[in-house]
């Protein structure tokens, strides 16, 4: 029996999407409600409509658990490092050393919204640029709206690749491709976030002084988005775990040399229109001491690069390490219209020890017996005058919030994929679609996808599947378009109601959401004309 | 229960070991072990997919005070 293609069946397929968004967006439920709710959903669509049977939707659903595990596995000791670097004052090391470096207010916005934001991602992520870049923003004069929107727009270009690799990780996990097409994706995903390092540039630069200041820092932003995009692309086909996080952590170092350039060392007195500042940024920037200086801040992110490096590189290592997996098996289920998941023994193995979250959890371990030995904790207790809540208090506190959607999305997205769920909505846009008008749109399903769910992954797990399956009924190159995709679902972050939510929690302005929401819409707008035009030029040149 | 559920974090760390419950039971089940275990582990998914939603339906946030309007340039 075939899967049938018709607008009922099309519109049930979409539903969860649709709900999805009204609950997220209309009704406001939090991304863990949400996502639950939608499972719900896609399961009625699947067992009442699609004929799934229950073993099929219990198969689906805890694949979609063990899917999570490859992004959990990063989530965690990521967030674990956060707490480390938080709670011993290095994040304010980090931020001093930045401001340390320039007279120049300007550079200070671009080392501090743009740089150090881009940096976080590349080994955080899930929020946290914005989360910490924003507050920092403000602390140095800047409008709170623009301390928002800044890093929202300034570390996109970093979603993909960032927090070492969760998107594109996850992606690979729901679709299968050869590896001619793996590496393609990644180079041609690399080639079109180049328009986000450089936009996003300019657009932080823009808000800060208009014209005058374009003019001033056009040269920083080409030399930081070439270190930045083009970084990421060369990266990207040697290891994609690191092709965000070598790169920014490439232009935070180049932040010293370019503070030497006397056009960057001094103020930048001809650019007297700054809508973005509240106040001058006069002289020194007086703050509480934290008790580790700029090098040691640094010393985790180096020894991950060491670490990441070592797994990932030295075959003898990557060989050895890599000979230890496990997963679960499963048997082979249907639909009742024939959509079938063939047994797999055992399902996508897991290689825990060259999976990045290794390289992450002995930093994290090593740098957290290092700063207690040193006392950091406690002196940074006294200096900041408040009590810290712990490192695994802390963890805990933010890792399960962050888990729970990441699980309830990727089972949903199990749910709609062994249905055929997925299937009837690419069925249904190729119908309608013409090749190049979908080449050209393609990223924007993964601009909704990441406004729907707040997260580019978690887009990307939703649609990157149905990107690949209309890609081959159309007769256009799968990379590009999973490019495409990949590029649209970090693109959407700059207008997600989670990140600008939190950005304006943390900036002290919640409830002027929307003023946020017109800084980023316009960028969000001009970056999904141009990757779109990006991707049709793609498609051209690989016919 | 209305306790577990008034917490957040209490109510969401059930739903993730839940979550992370039904993997195992589910893969068992449905391969070398008992039957029983693959609908013990699908209710584990489906209880750990219904709290969120159902804690959502019987603690609804208060309303969240009405956006200002866009004062940024007095900020």
């Amino acid at each position: 029996m075939q899967i049938p293609v018709d607008f009922l069946h099309w519109f049930l397929a979409f539903l969860p999407i649709v709900a999805l968004a009204f609950l997220l967006i209309q009704l406001r439920w939090t991304a863990q409600q949400a996502g639950a709710a939608g499972i719900f959903i896609a399961a009625a669509v699947a067992f009442f409509i699609f004929k799934a049977p229950l073993e099929t939707l219990a198969v689906a659903g805890a694949k979609g658990v063990w899917d999570a595990m490859f992004i959990l596995l990063v989530i965690w000791p990521a967030l674990l490092l956060y707490q480390i670097m938080n709670q011993a004052g290095g994040y304010d090391a980090l931020r001093q050393g930045i401001t340390r470096m320039s007279r120049n207010e300007l550079f200070i916005i671009v080392a501090l919204g743009w740089v150090f934001a881009s940096f976080l991602q590349g080994i955080d992520g899930f929020g946290t640029p914005i989360a910490v870049v924003a507050p920092l923003l403000v602390a140095f004069g800047v409008r709170p709206i623009y301390a928002v929107a800044i890093p929202i727009i300034a570390h996109i270009w970093a979603k993909f690749f960032g927090t070492l690799g969760v998107g594109w990780l996850a992606t690979l996990q729901v679709v299968d491709l050869d590896e001619a097409t793996t590496i393609a994706t990644a180079y041609q995903s690399g080639l079109l976030i180049i328009i986000q390092a450089v936009l996003g540039g300019f657009t932080v630069v823009w808000l800060y002084g208009r014209w005058p200041a374009i003019r001033h820092a056009w040269p920083l932003v080409l030399i930081i988005a070439a270190i930045q995009g083009v970084g990421q692309i060369i990266v990207a086909l040697m290891d994609p775990v690191l092709a965000a996080f070598i790169p920014a952590t490439a232009a935070m170092l180049a932040l010293y040399p370019l503070s030497r350039w006397p056009r960057y060392a001094n103020p930048a007195n001809d650019i007297v229109d700054r809508p973005a500042m509240l106040a001058s940024h006069a002289g020194d920037y007086a703050d509480k001491a934290p008790p580790m200086g700029l090098g040691m801040s640094f010393f985790p992110y180096i020894l991950l690069t060491v670490l990441a490096l070592g797994t990932s590189m030295i075959d003898p290592i990557k060989n050895a390490l890599g000979s230890f997996t496990f997963g679960f098996p499963f048997p082979k289920v249907t639909t009742g219209y024939g959509i079938t998941n063939a047994a797999a023994t055992p399902y996508s193995a897991l290689a825990p020890l060259t999976h990045p979250g290794a390289s992450l959890i002995v930093t994290a371990l090593v740098t957290w017996g290092l700063y207690k030995a040193r006392g950091y904790y406690n002196a940074w207790a006294i200096t900041a005058k408040a009590k810290q809540k712990g490192v695994l208090r802390g963890l805990f506190e933010s890792a399960v919030p962050a888990s729970v959607p990441i699980l309830a999305f990727l089972v949903m997205a199990g749910l709609m994929n062994h249905s055929g769920q997925n299937e009837t909505l690419a069925l249904g846009i190729s119908a309608i679609a013409p090749a190049y008008a979908f080449a050209f749109l393609s990223n924007g399903i993964g601009v909704i996808g990441a406004f729907t769910t707040s997260s580019s992954t978690s887009s990307n797990v939703l649609f990157s599947d149905l990107q690949v399956t209309l890609a081959r009924l159309k007769g256009l190159p799968e990379a590009t378009i999973l490019a495409a995709q990949s590029a649209g679902g970090a693109i959407g972050n700059a207008i997600a109601p989670a990140n600008v939510v939190m950005g304006a929690s943390t900036a002290g302005i919640s409830g002027q959401e929307g003023a946020i929401l017109r800084k980023t819409l316009p960028w969000t707008l001009a970056a999904f004309l141009l990757t779109g035009a990006a991707t049709v030029l793609l498609v051209l040149l690989a016919k | 229960m209305i306790a577990l559920l008034k917490n957040p974090l209490a109510y969401l760390s059930t739903s993730f070991v839940l979550f992370l419950m039904a993997l195992p039971l589910i893969s068992i089940g449905t391969t070398s072990g008992p039957r029983l275990l693959l609908w013990i582990g699908l209710v584990a998914l489906c209880v750990g997919g219904l709290i969120p939603p159902v804690q959502r339906l019987l603690f609804a946030p208060k309303q969240p005070p009405a956006a200002k309007p866009d004062n940024e340039s007095a900020n």
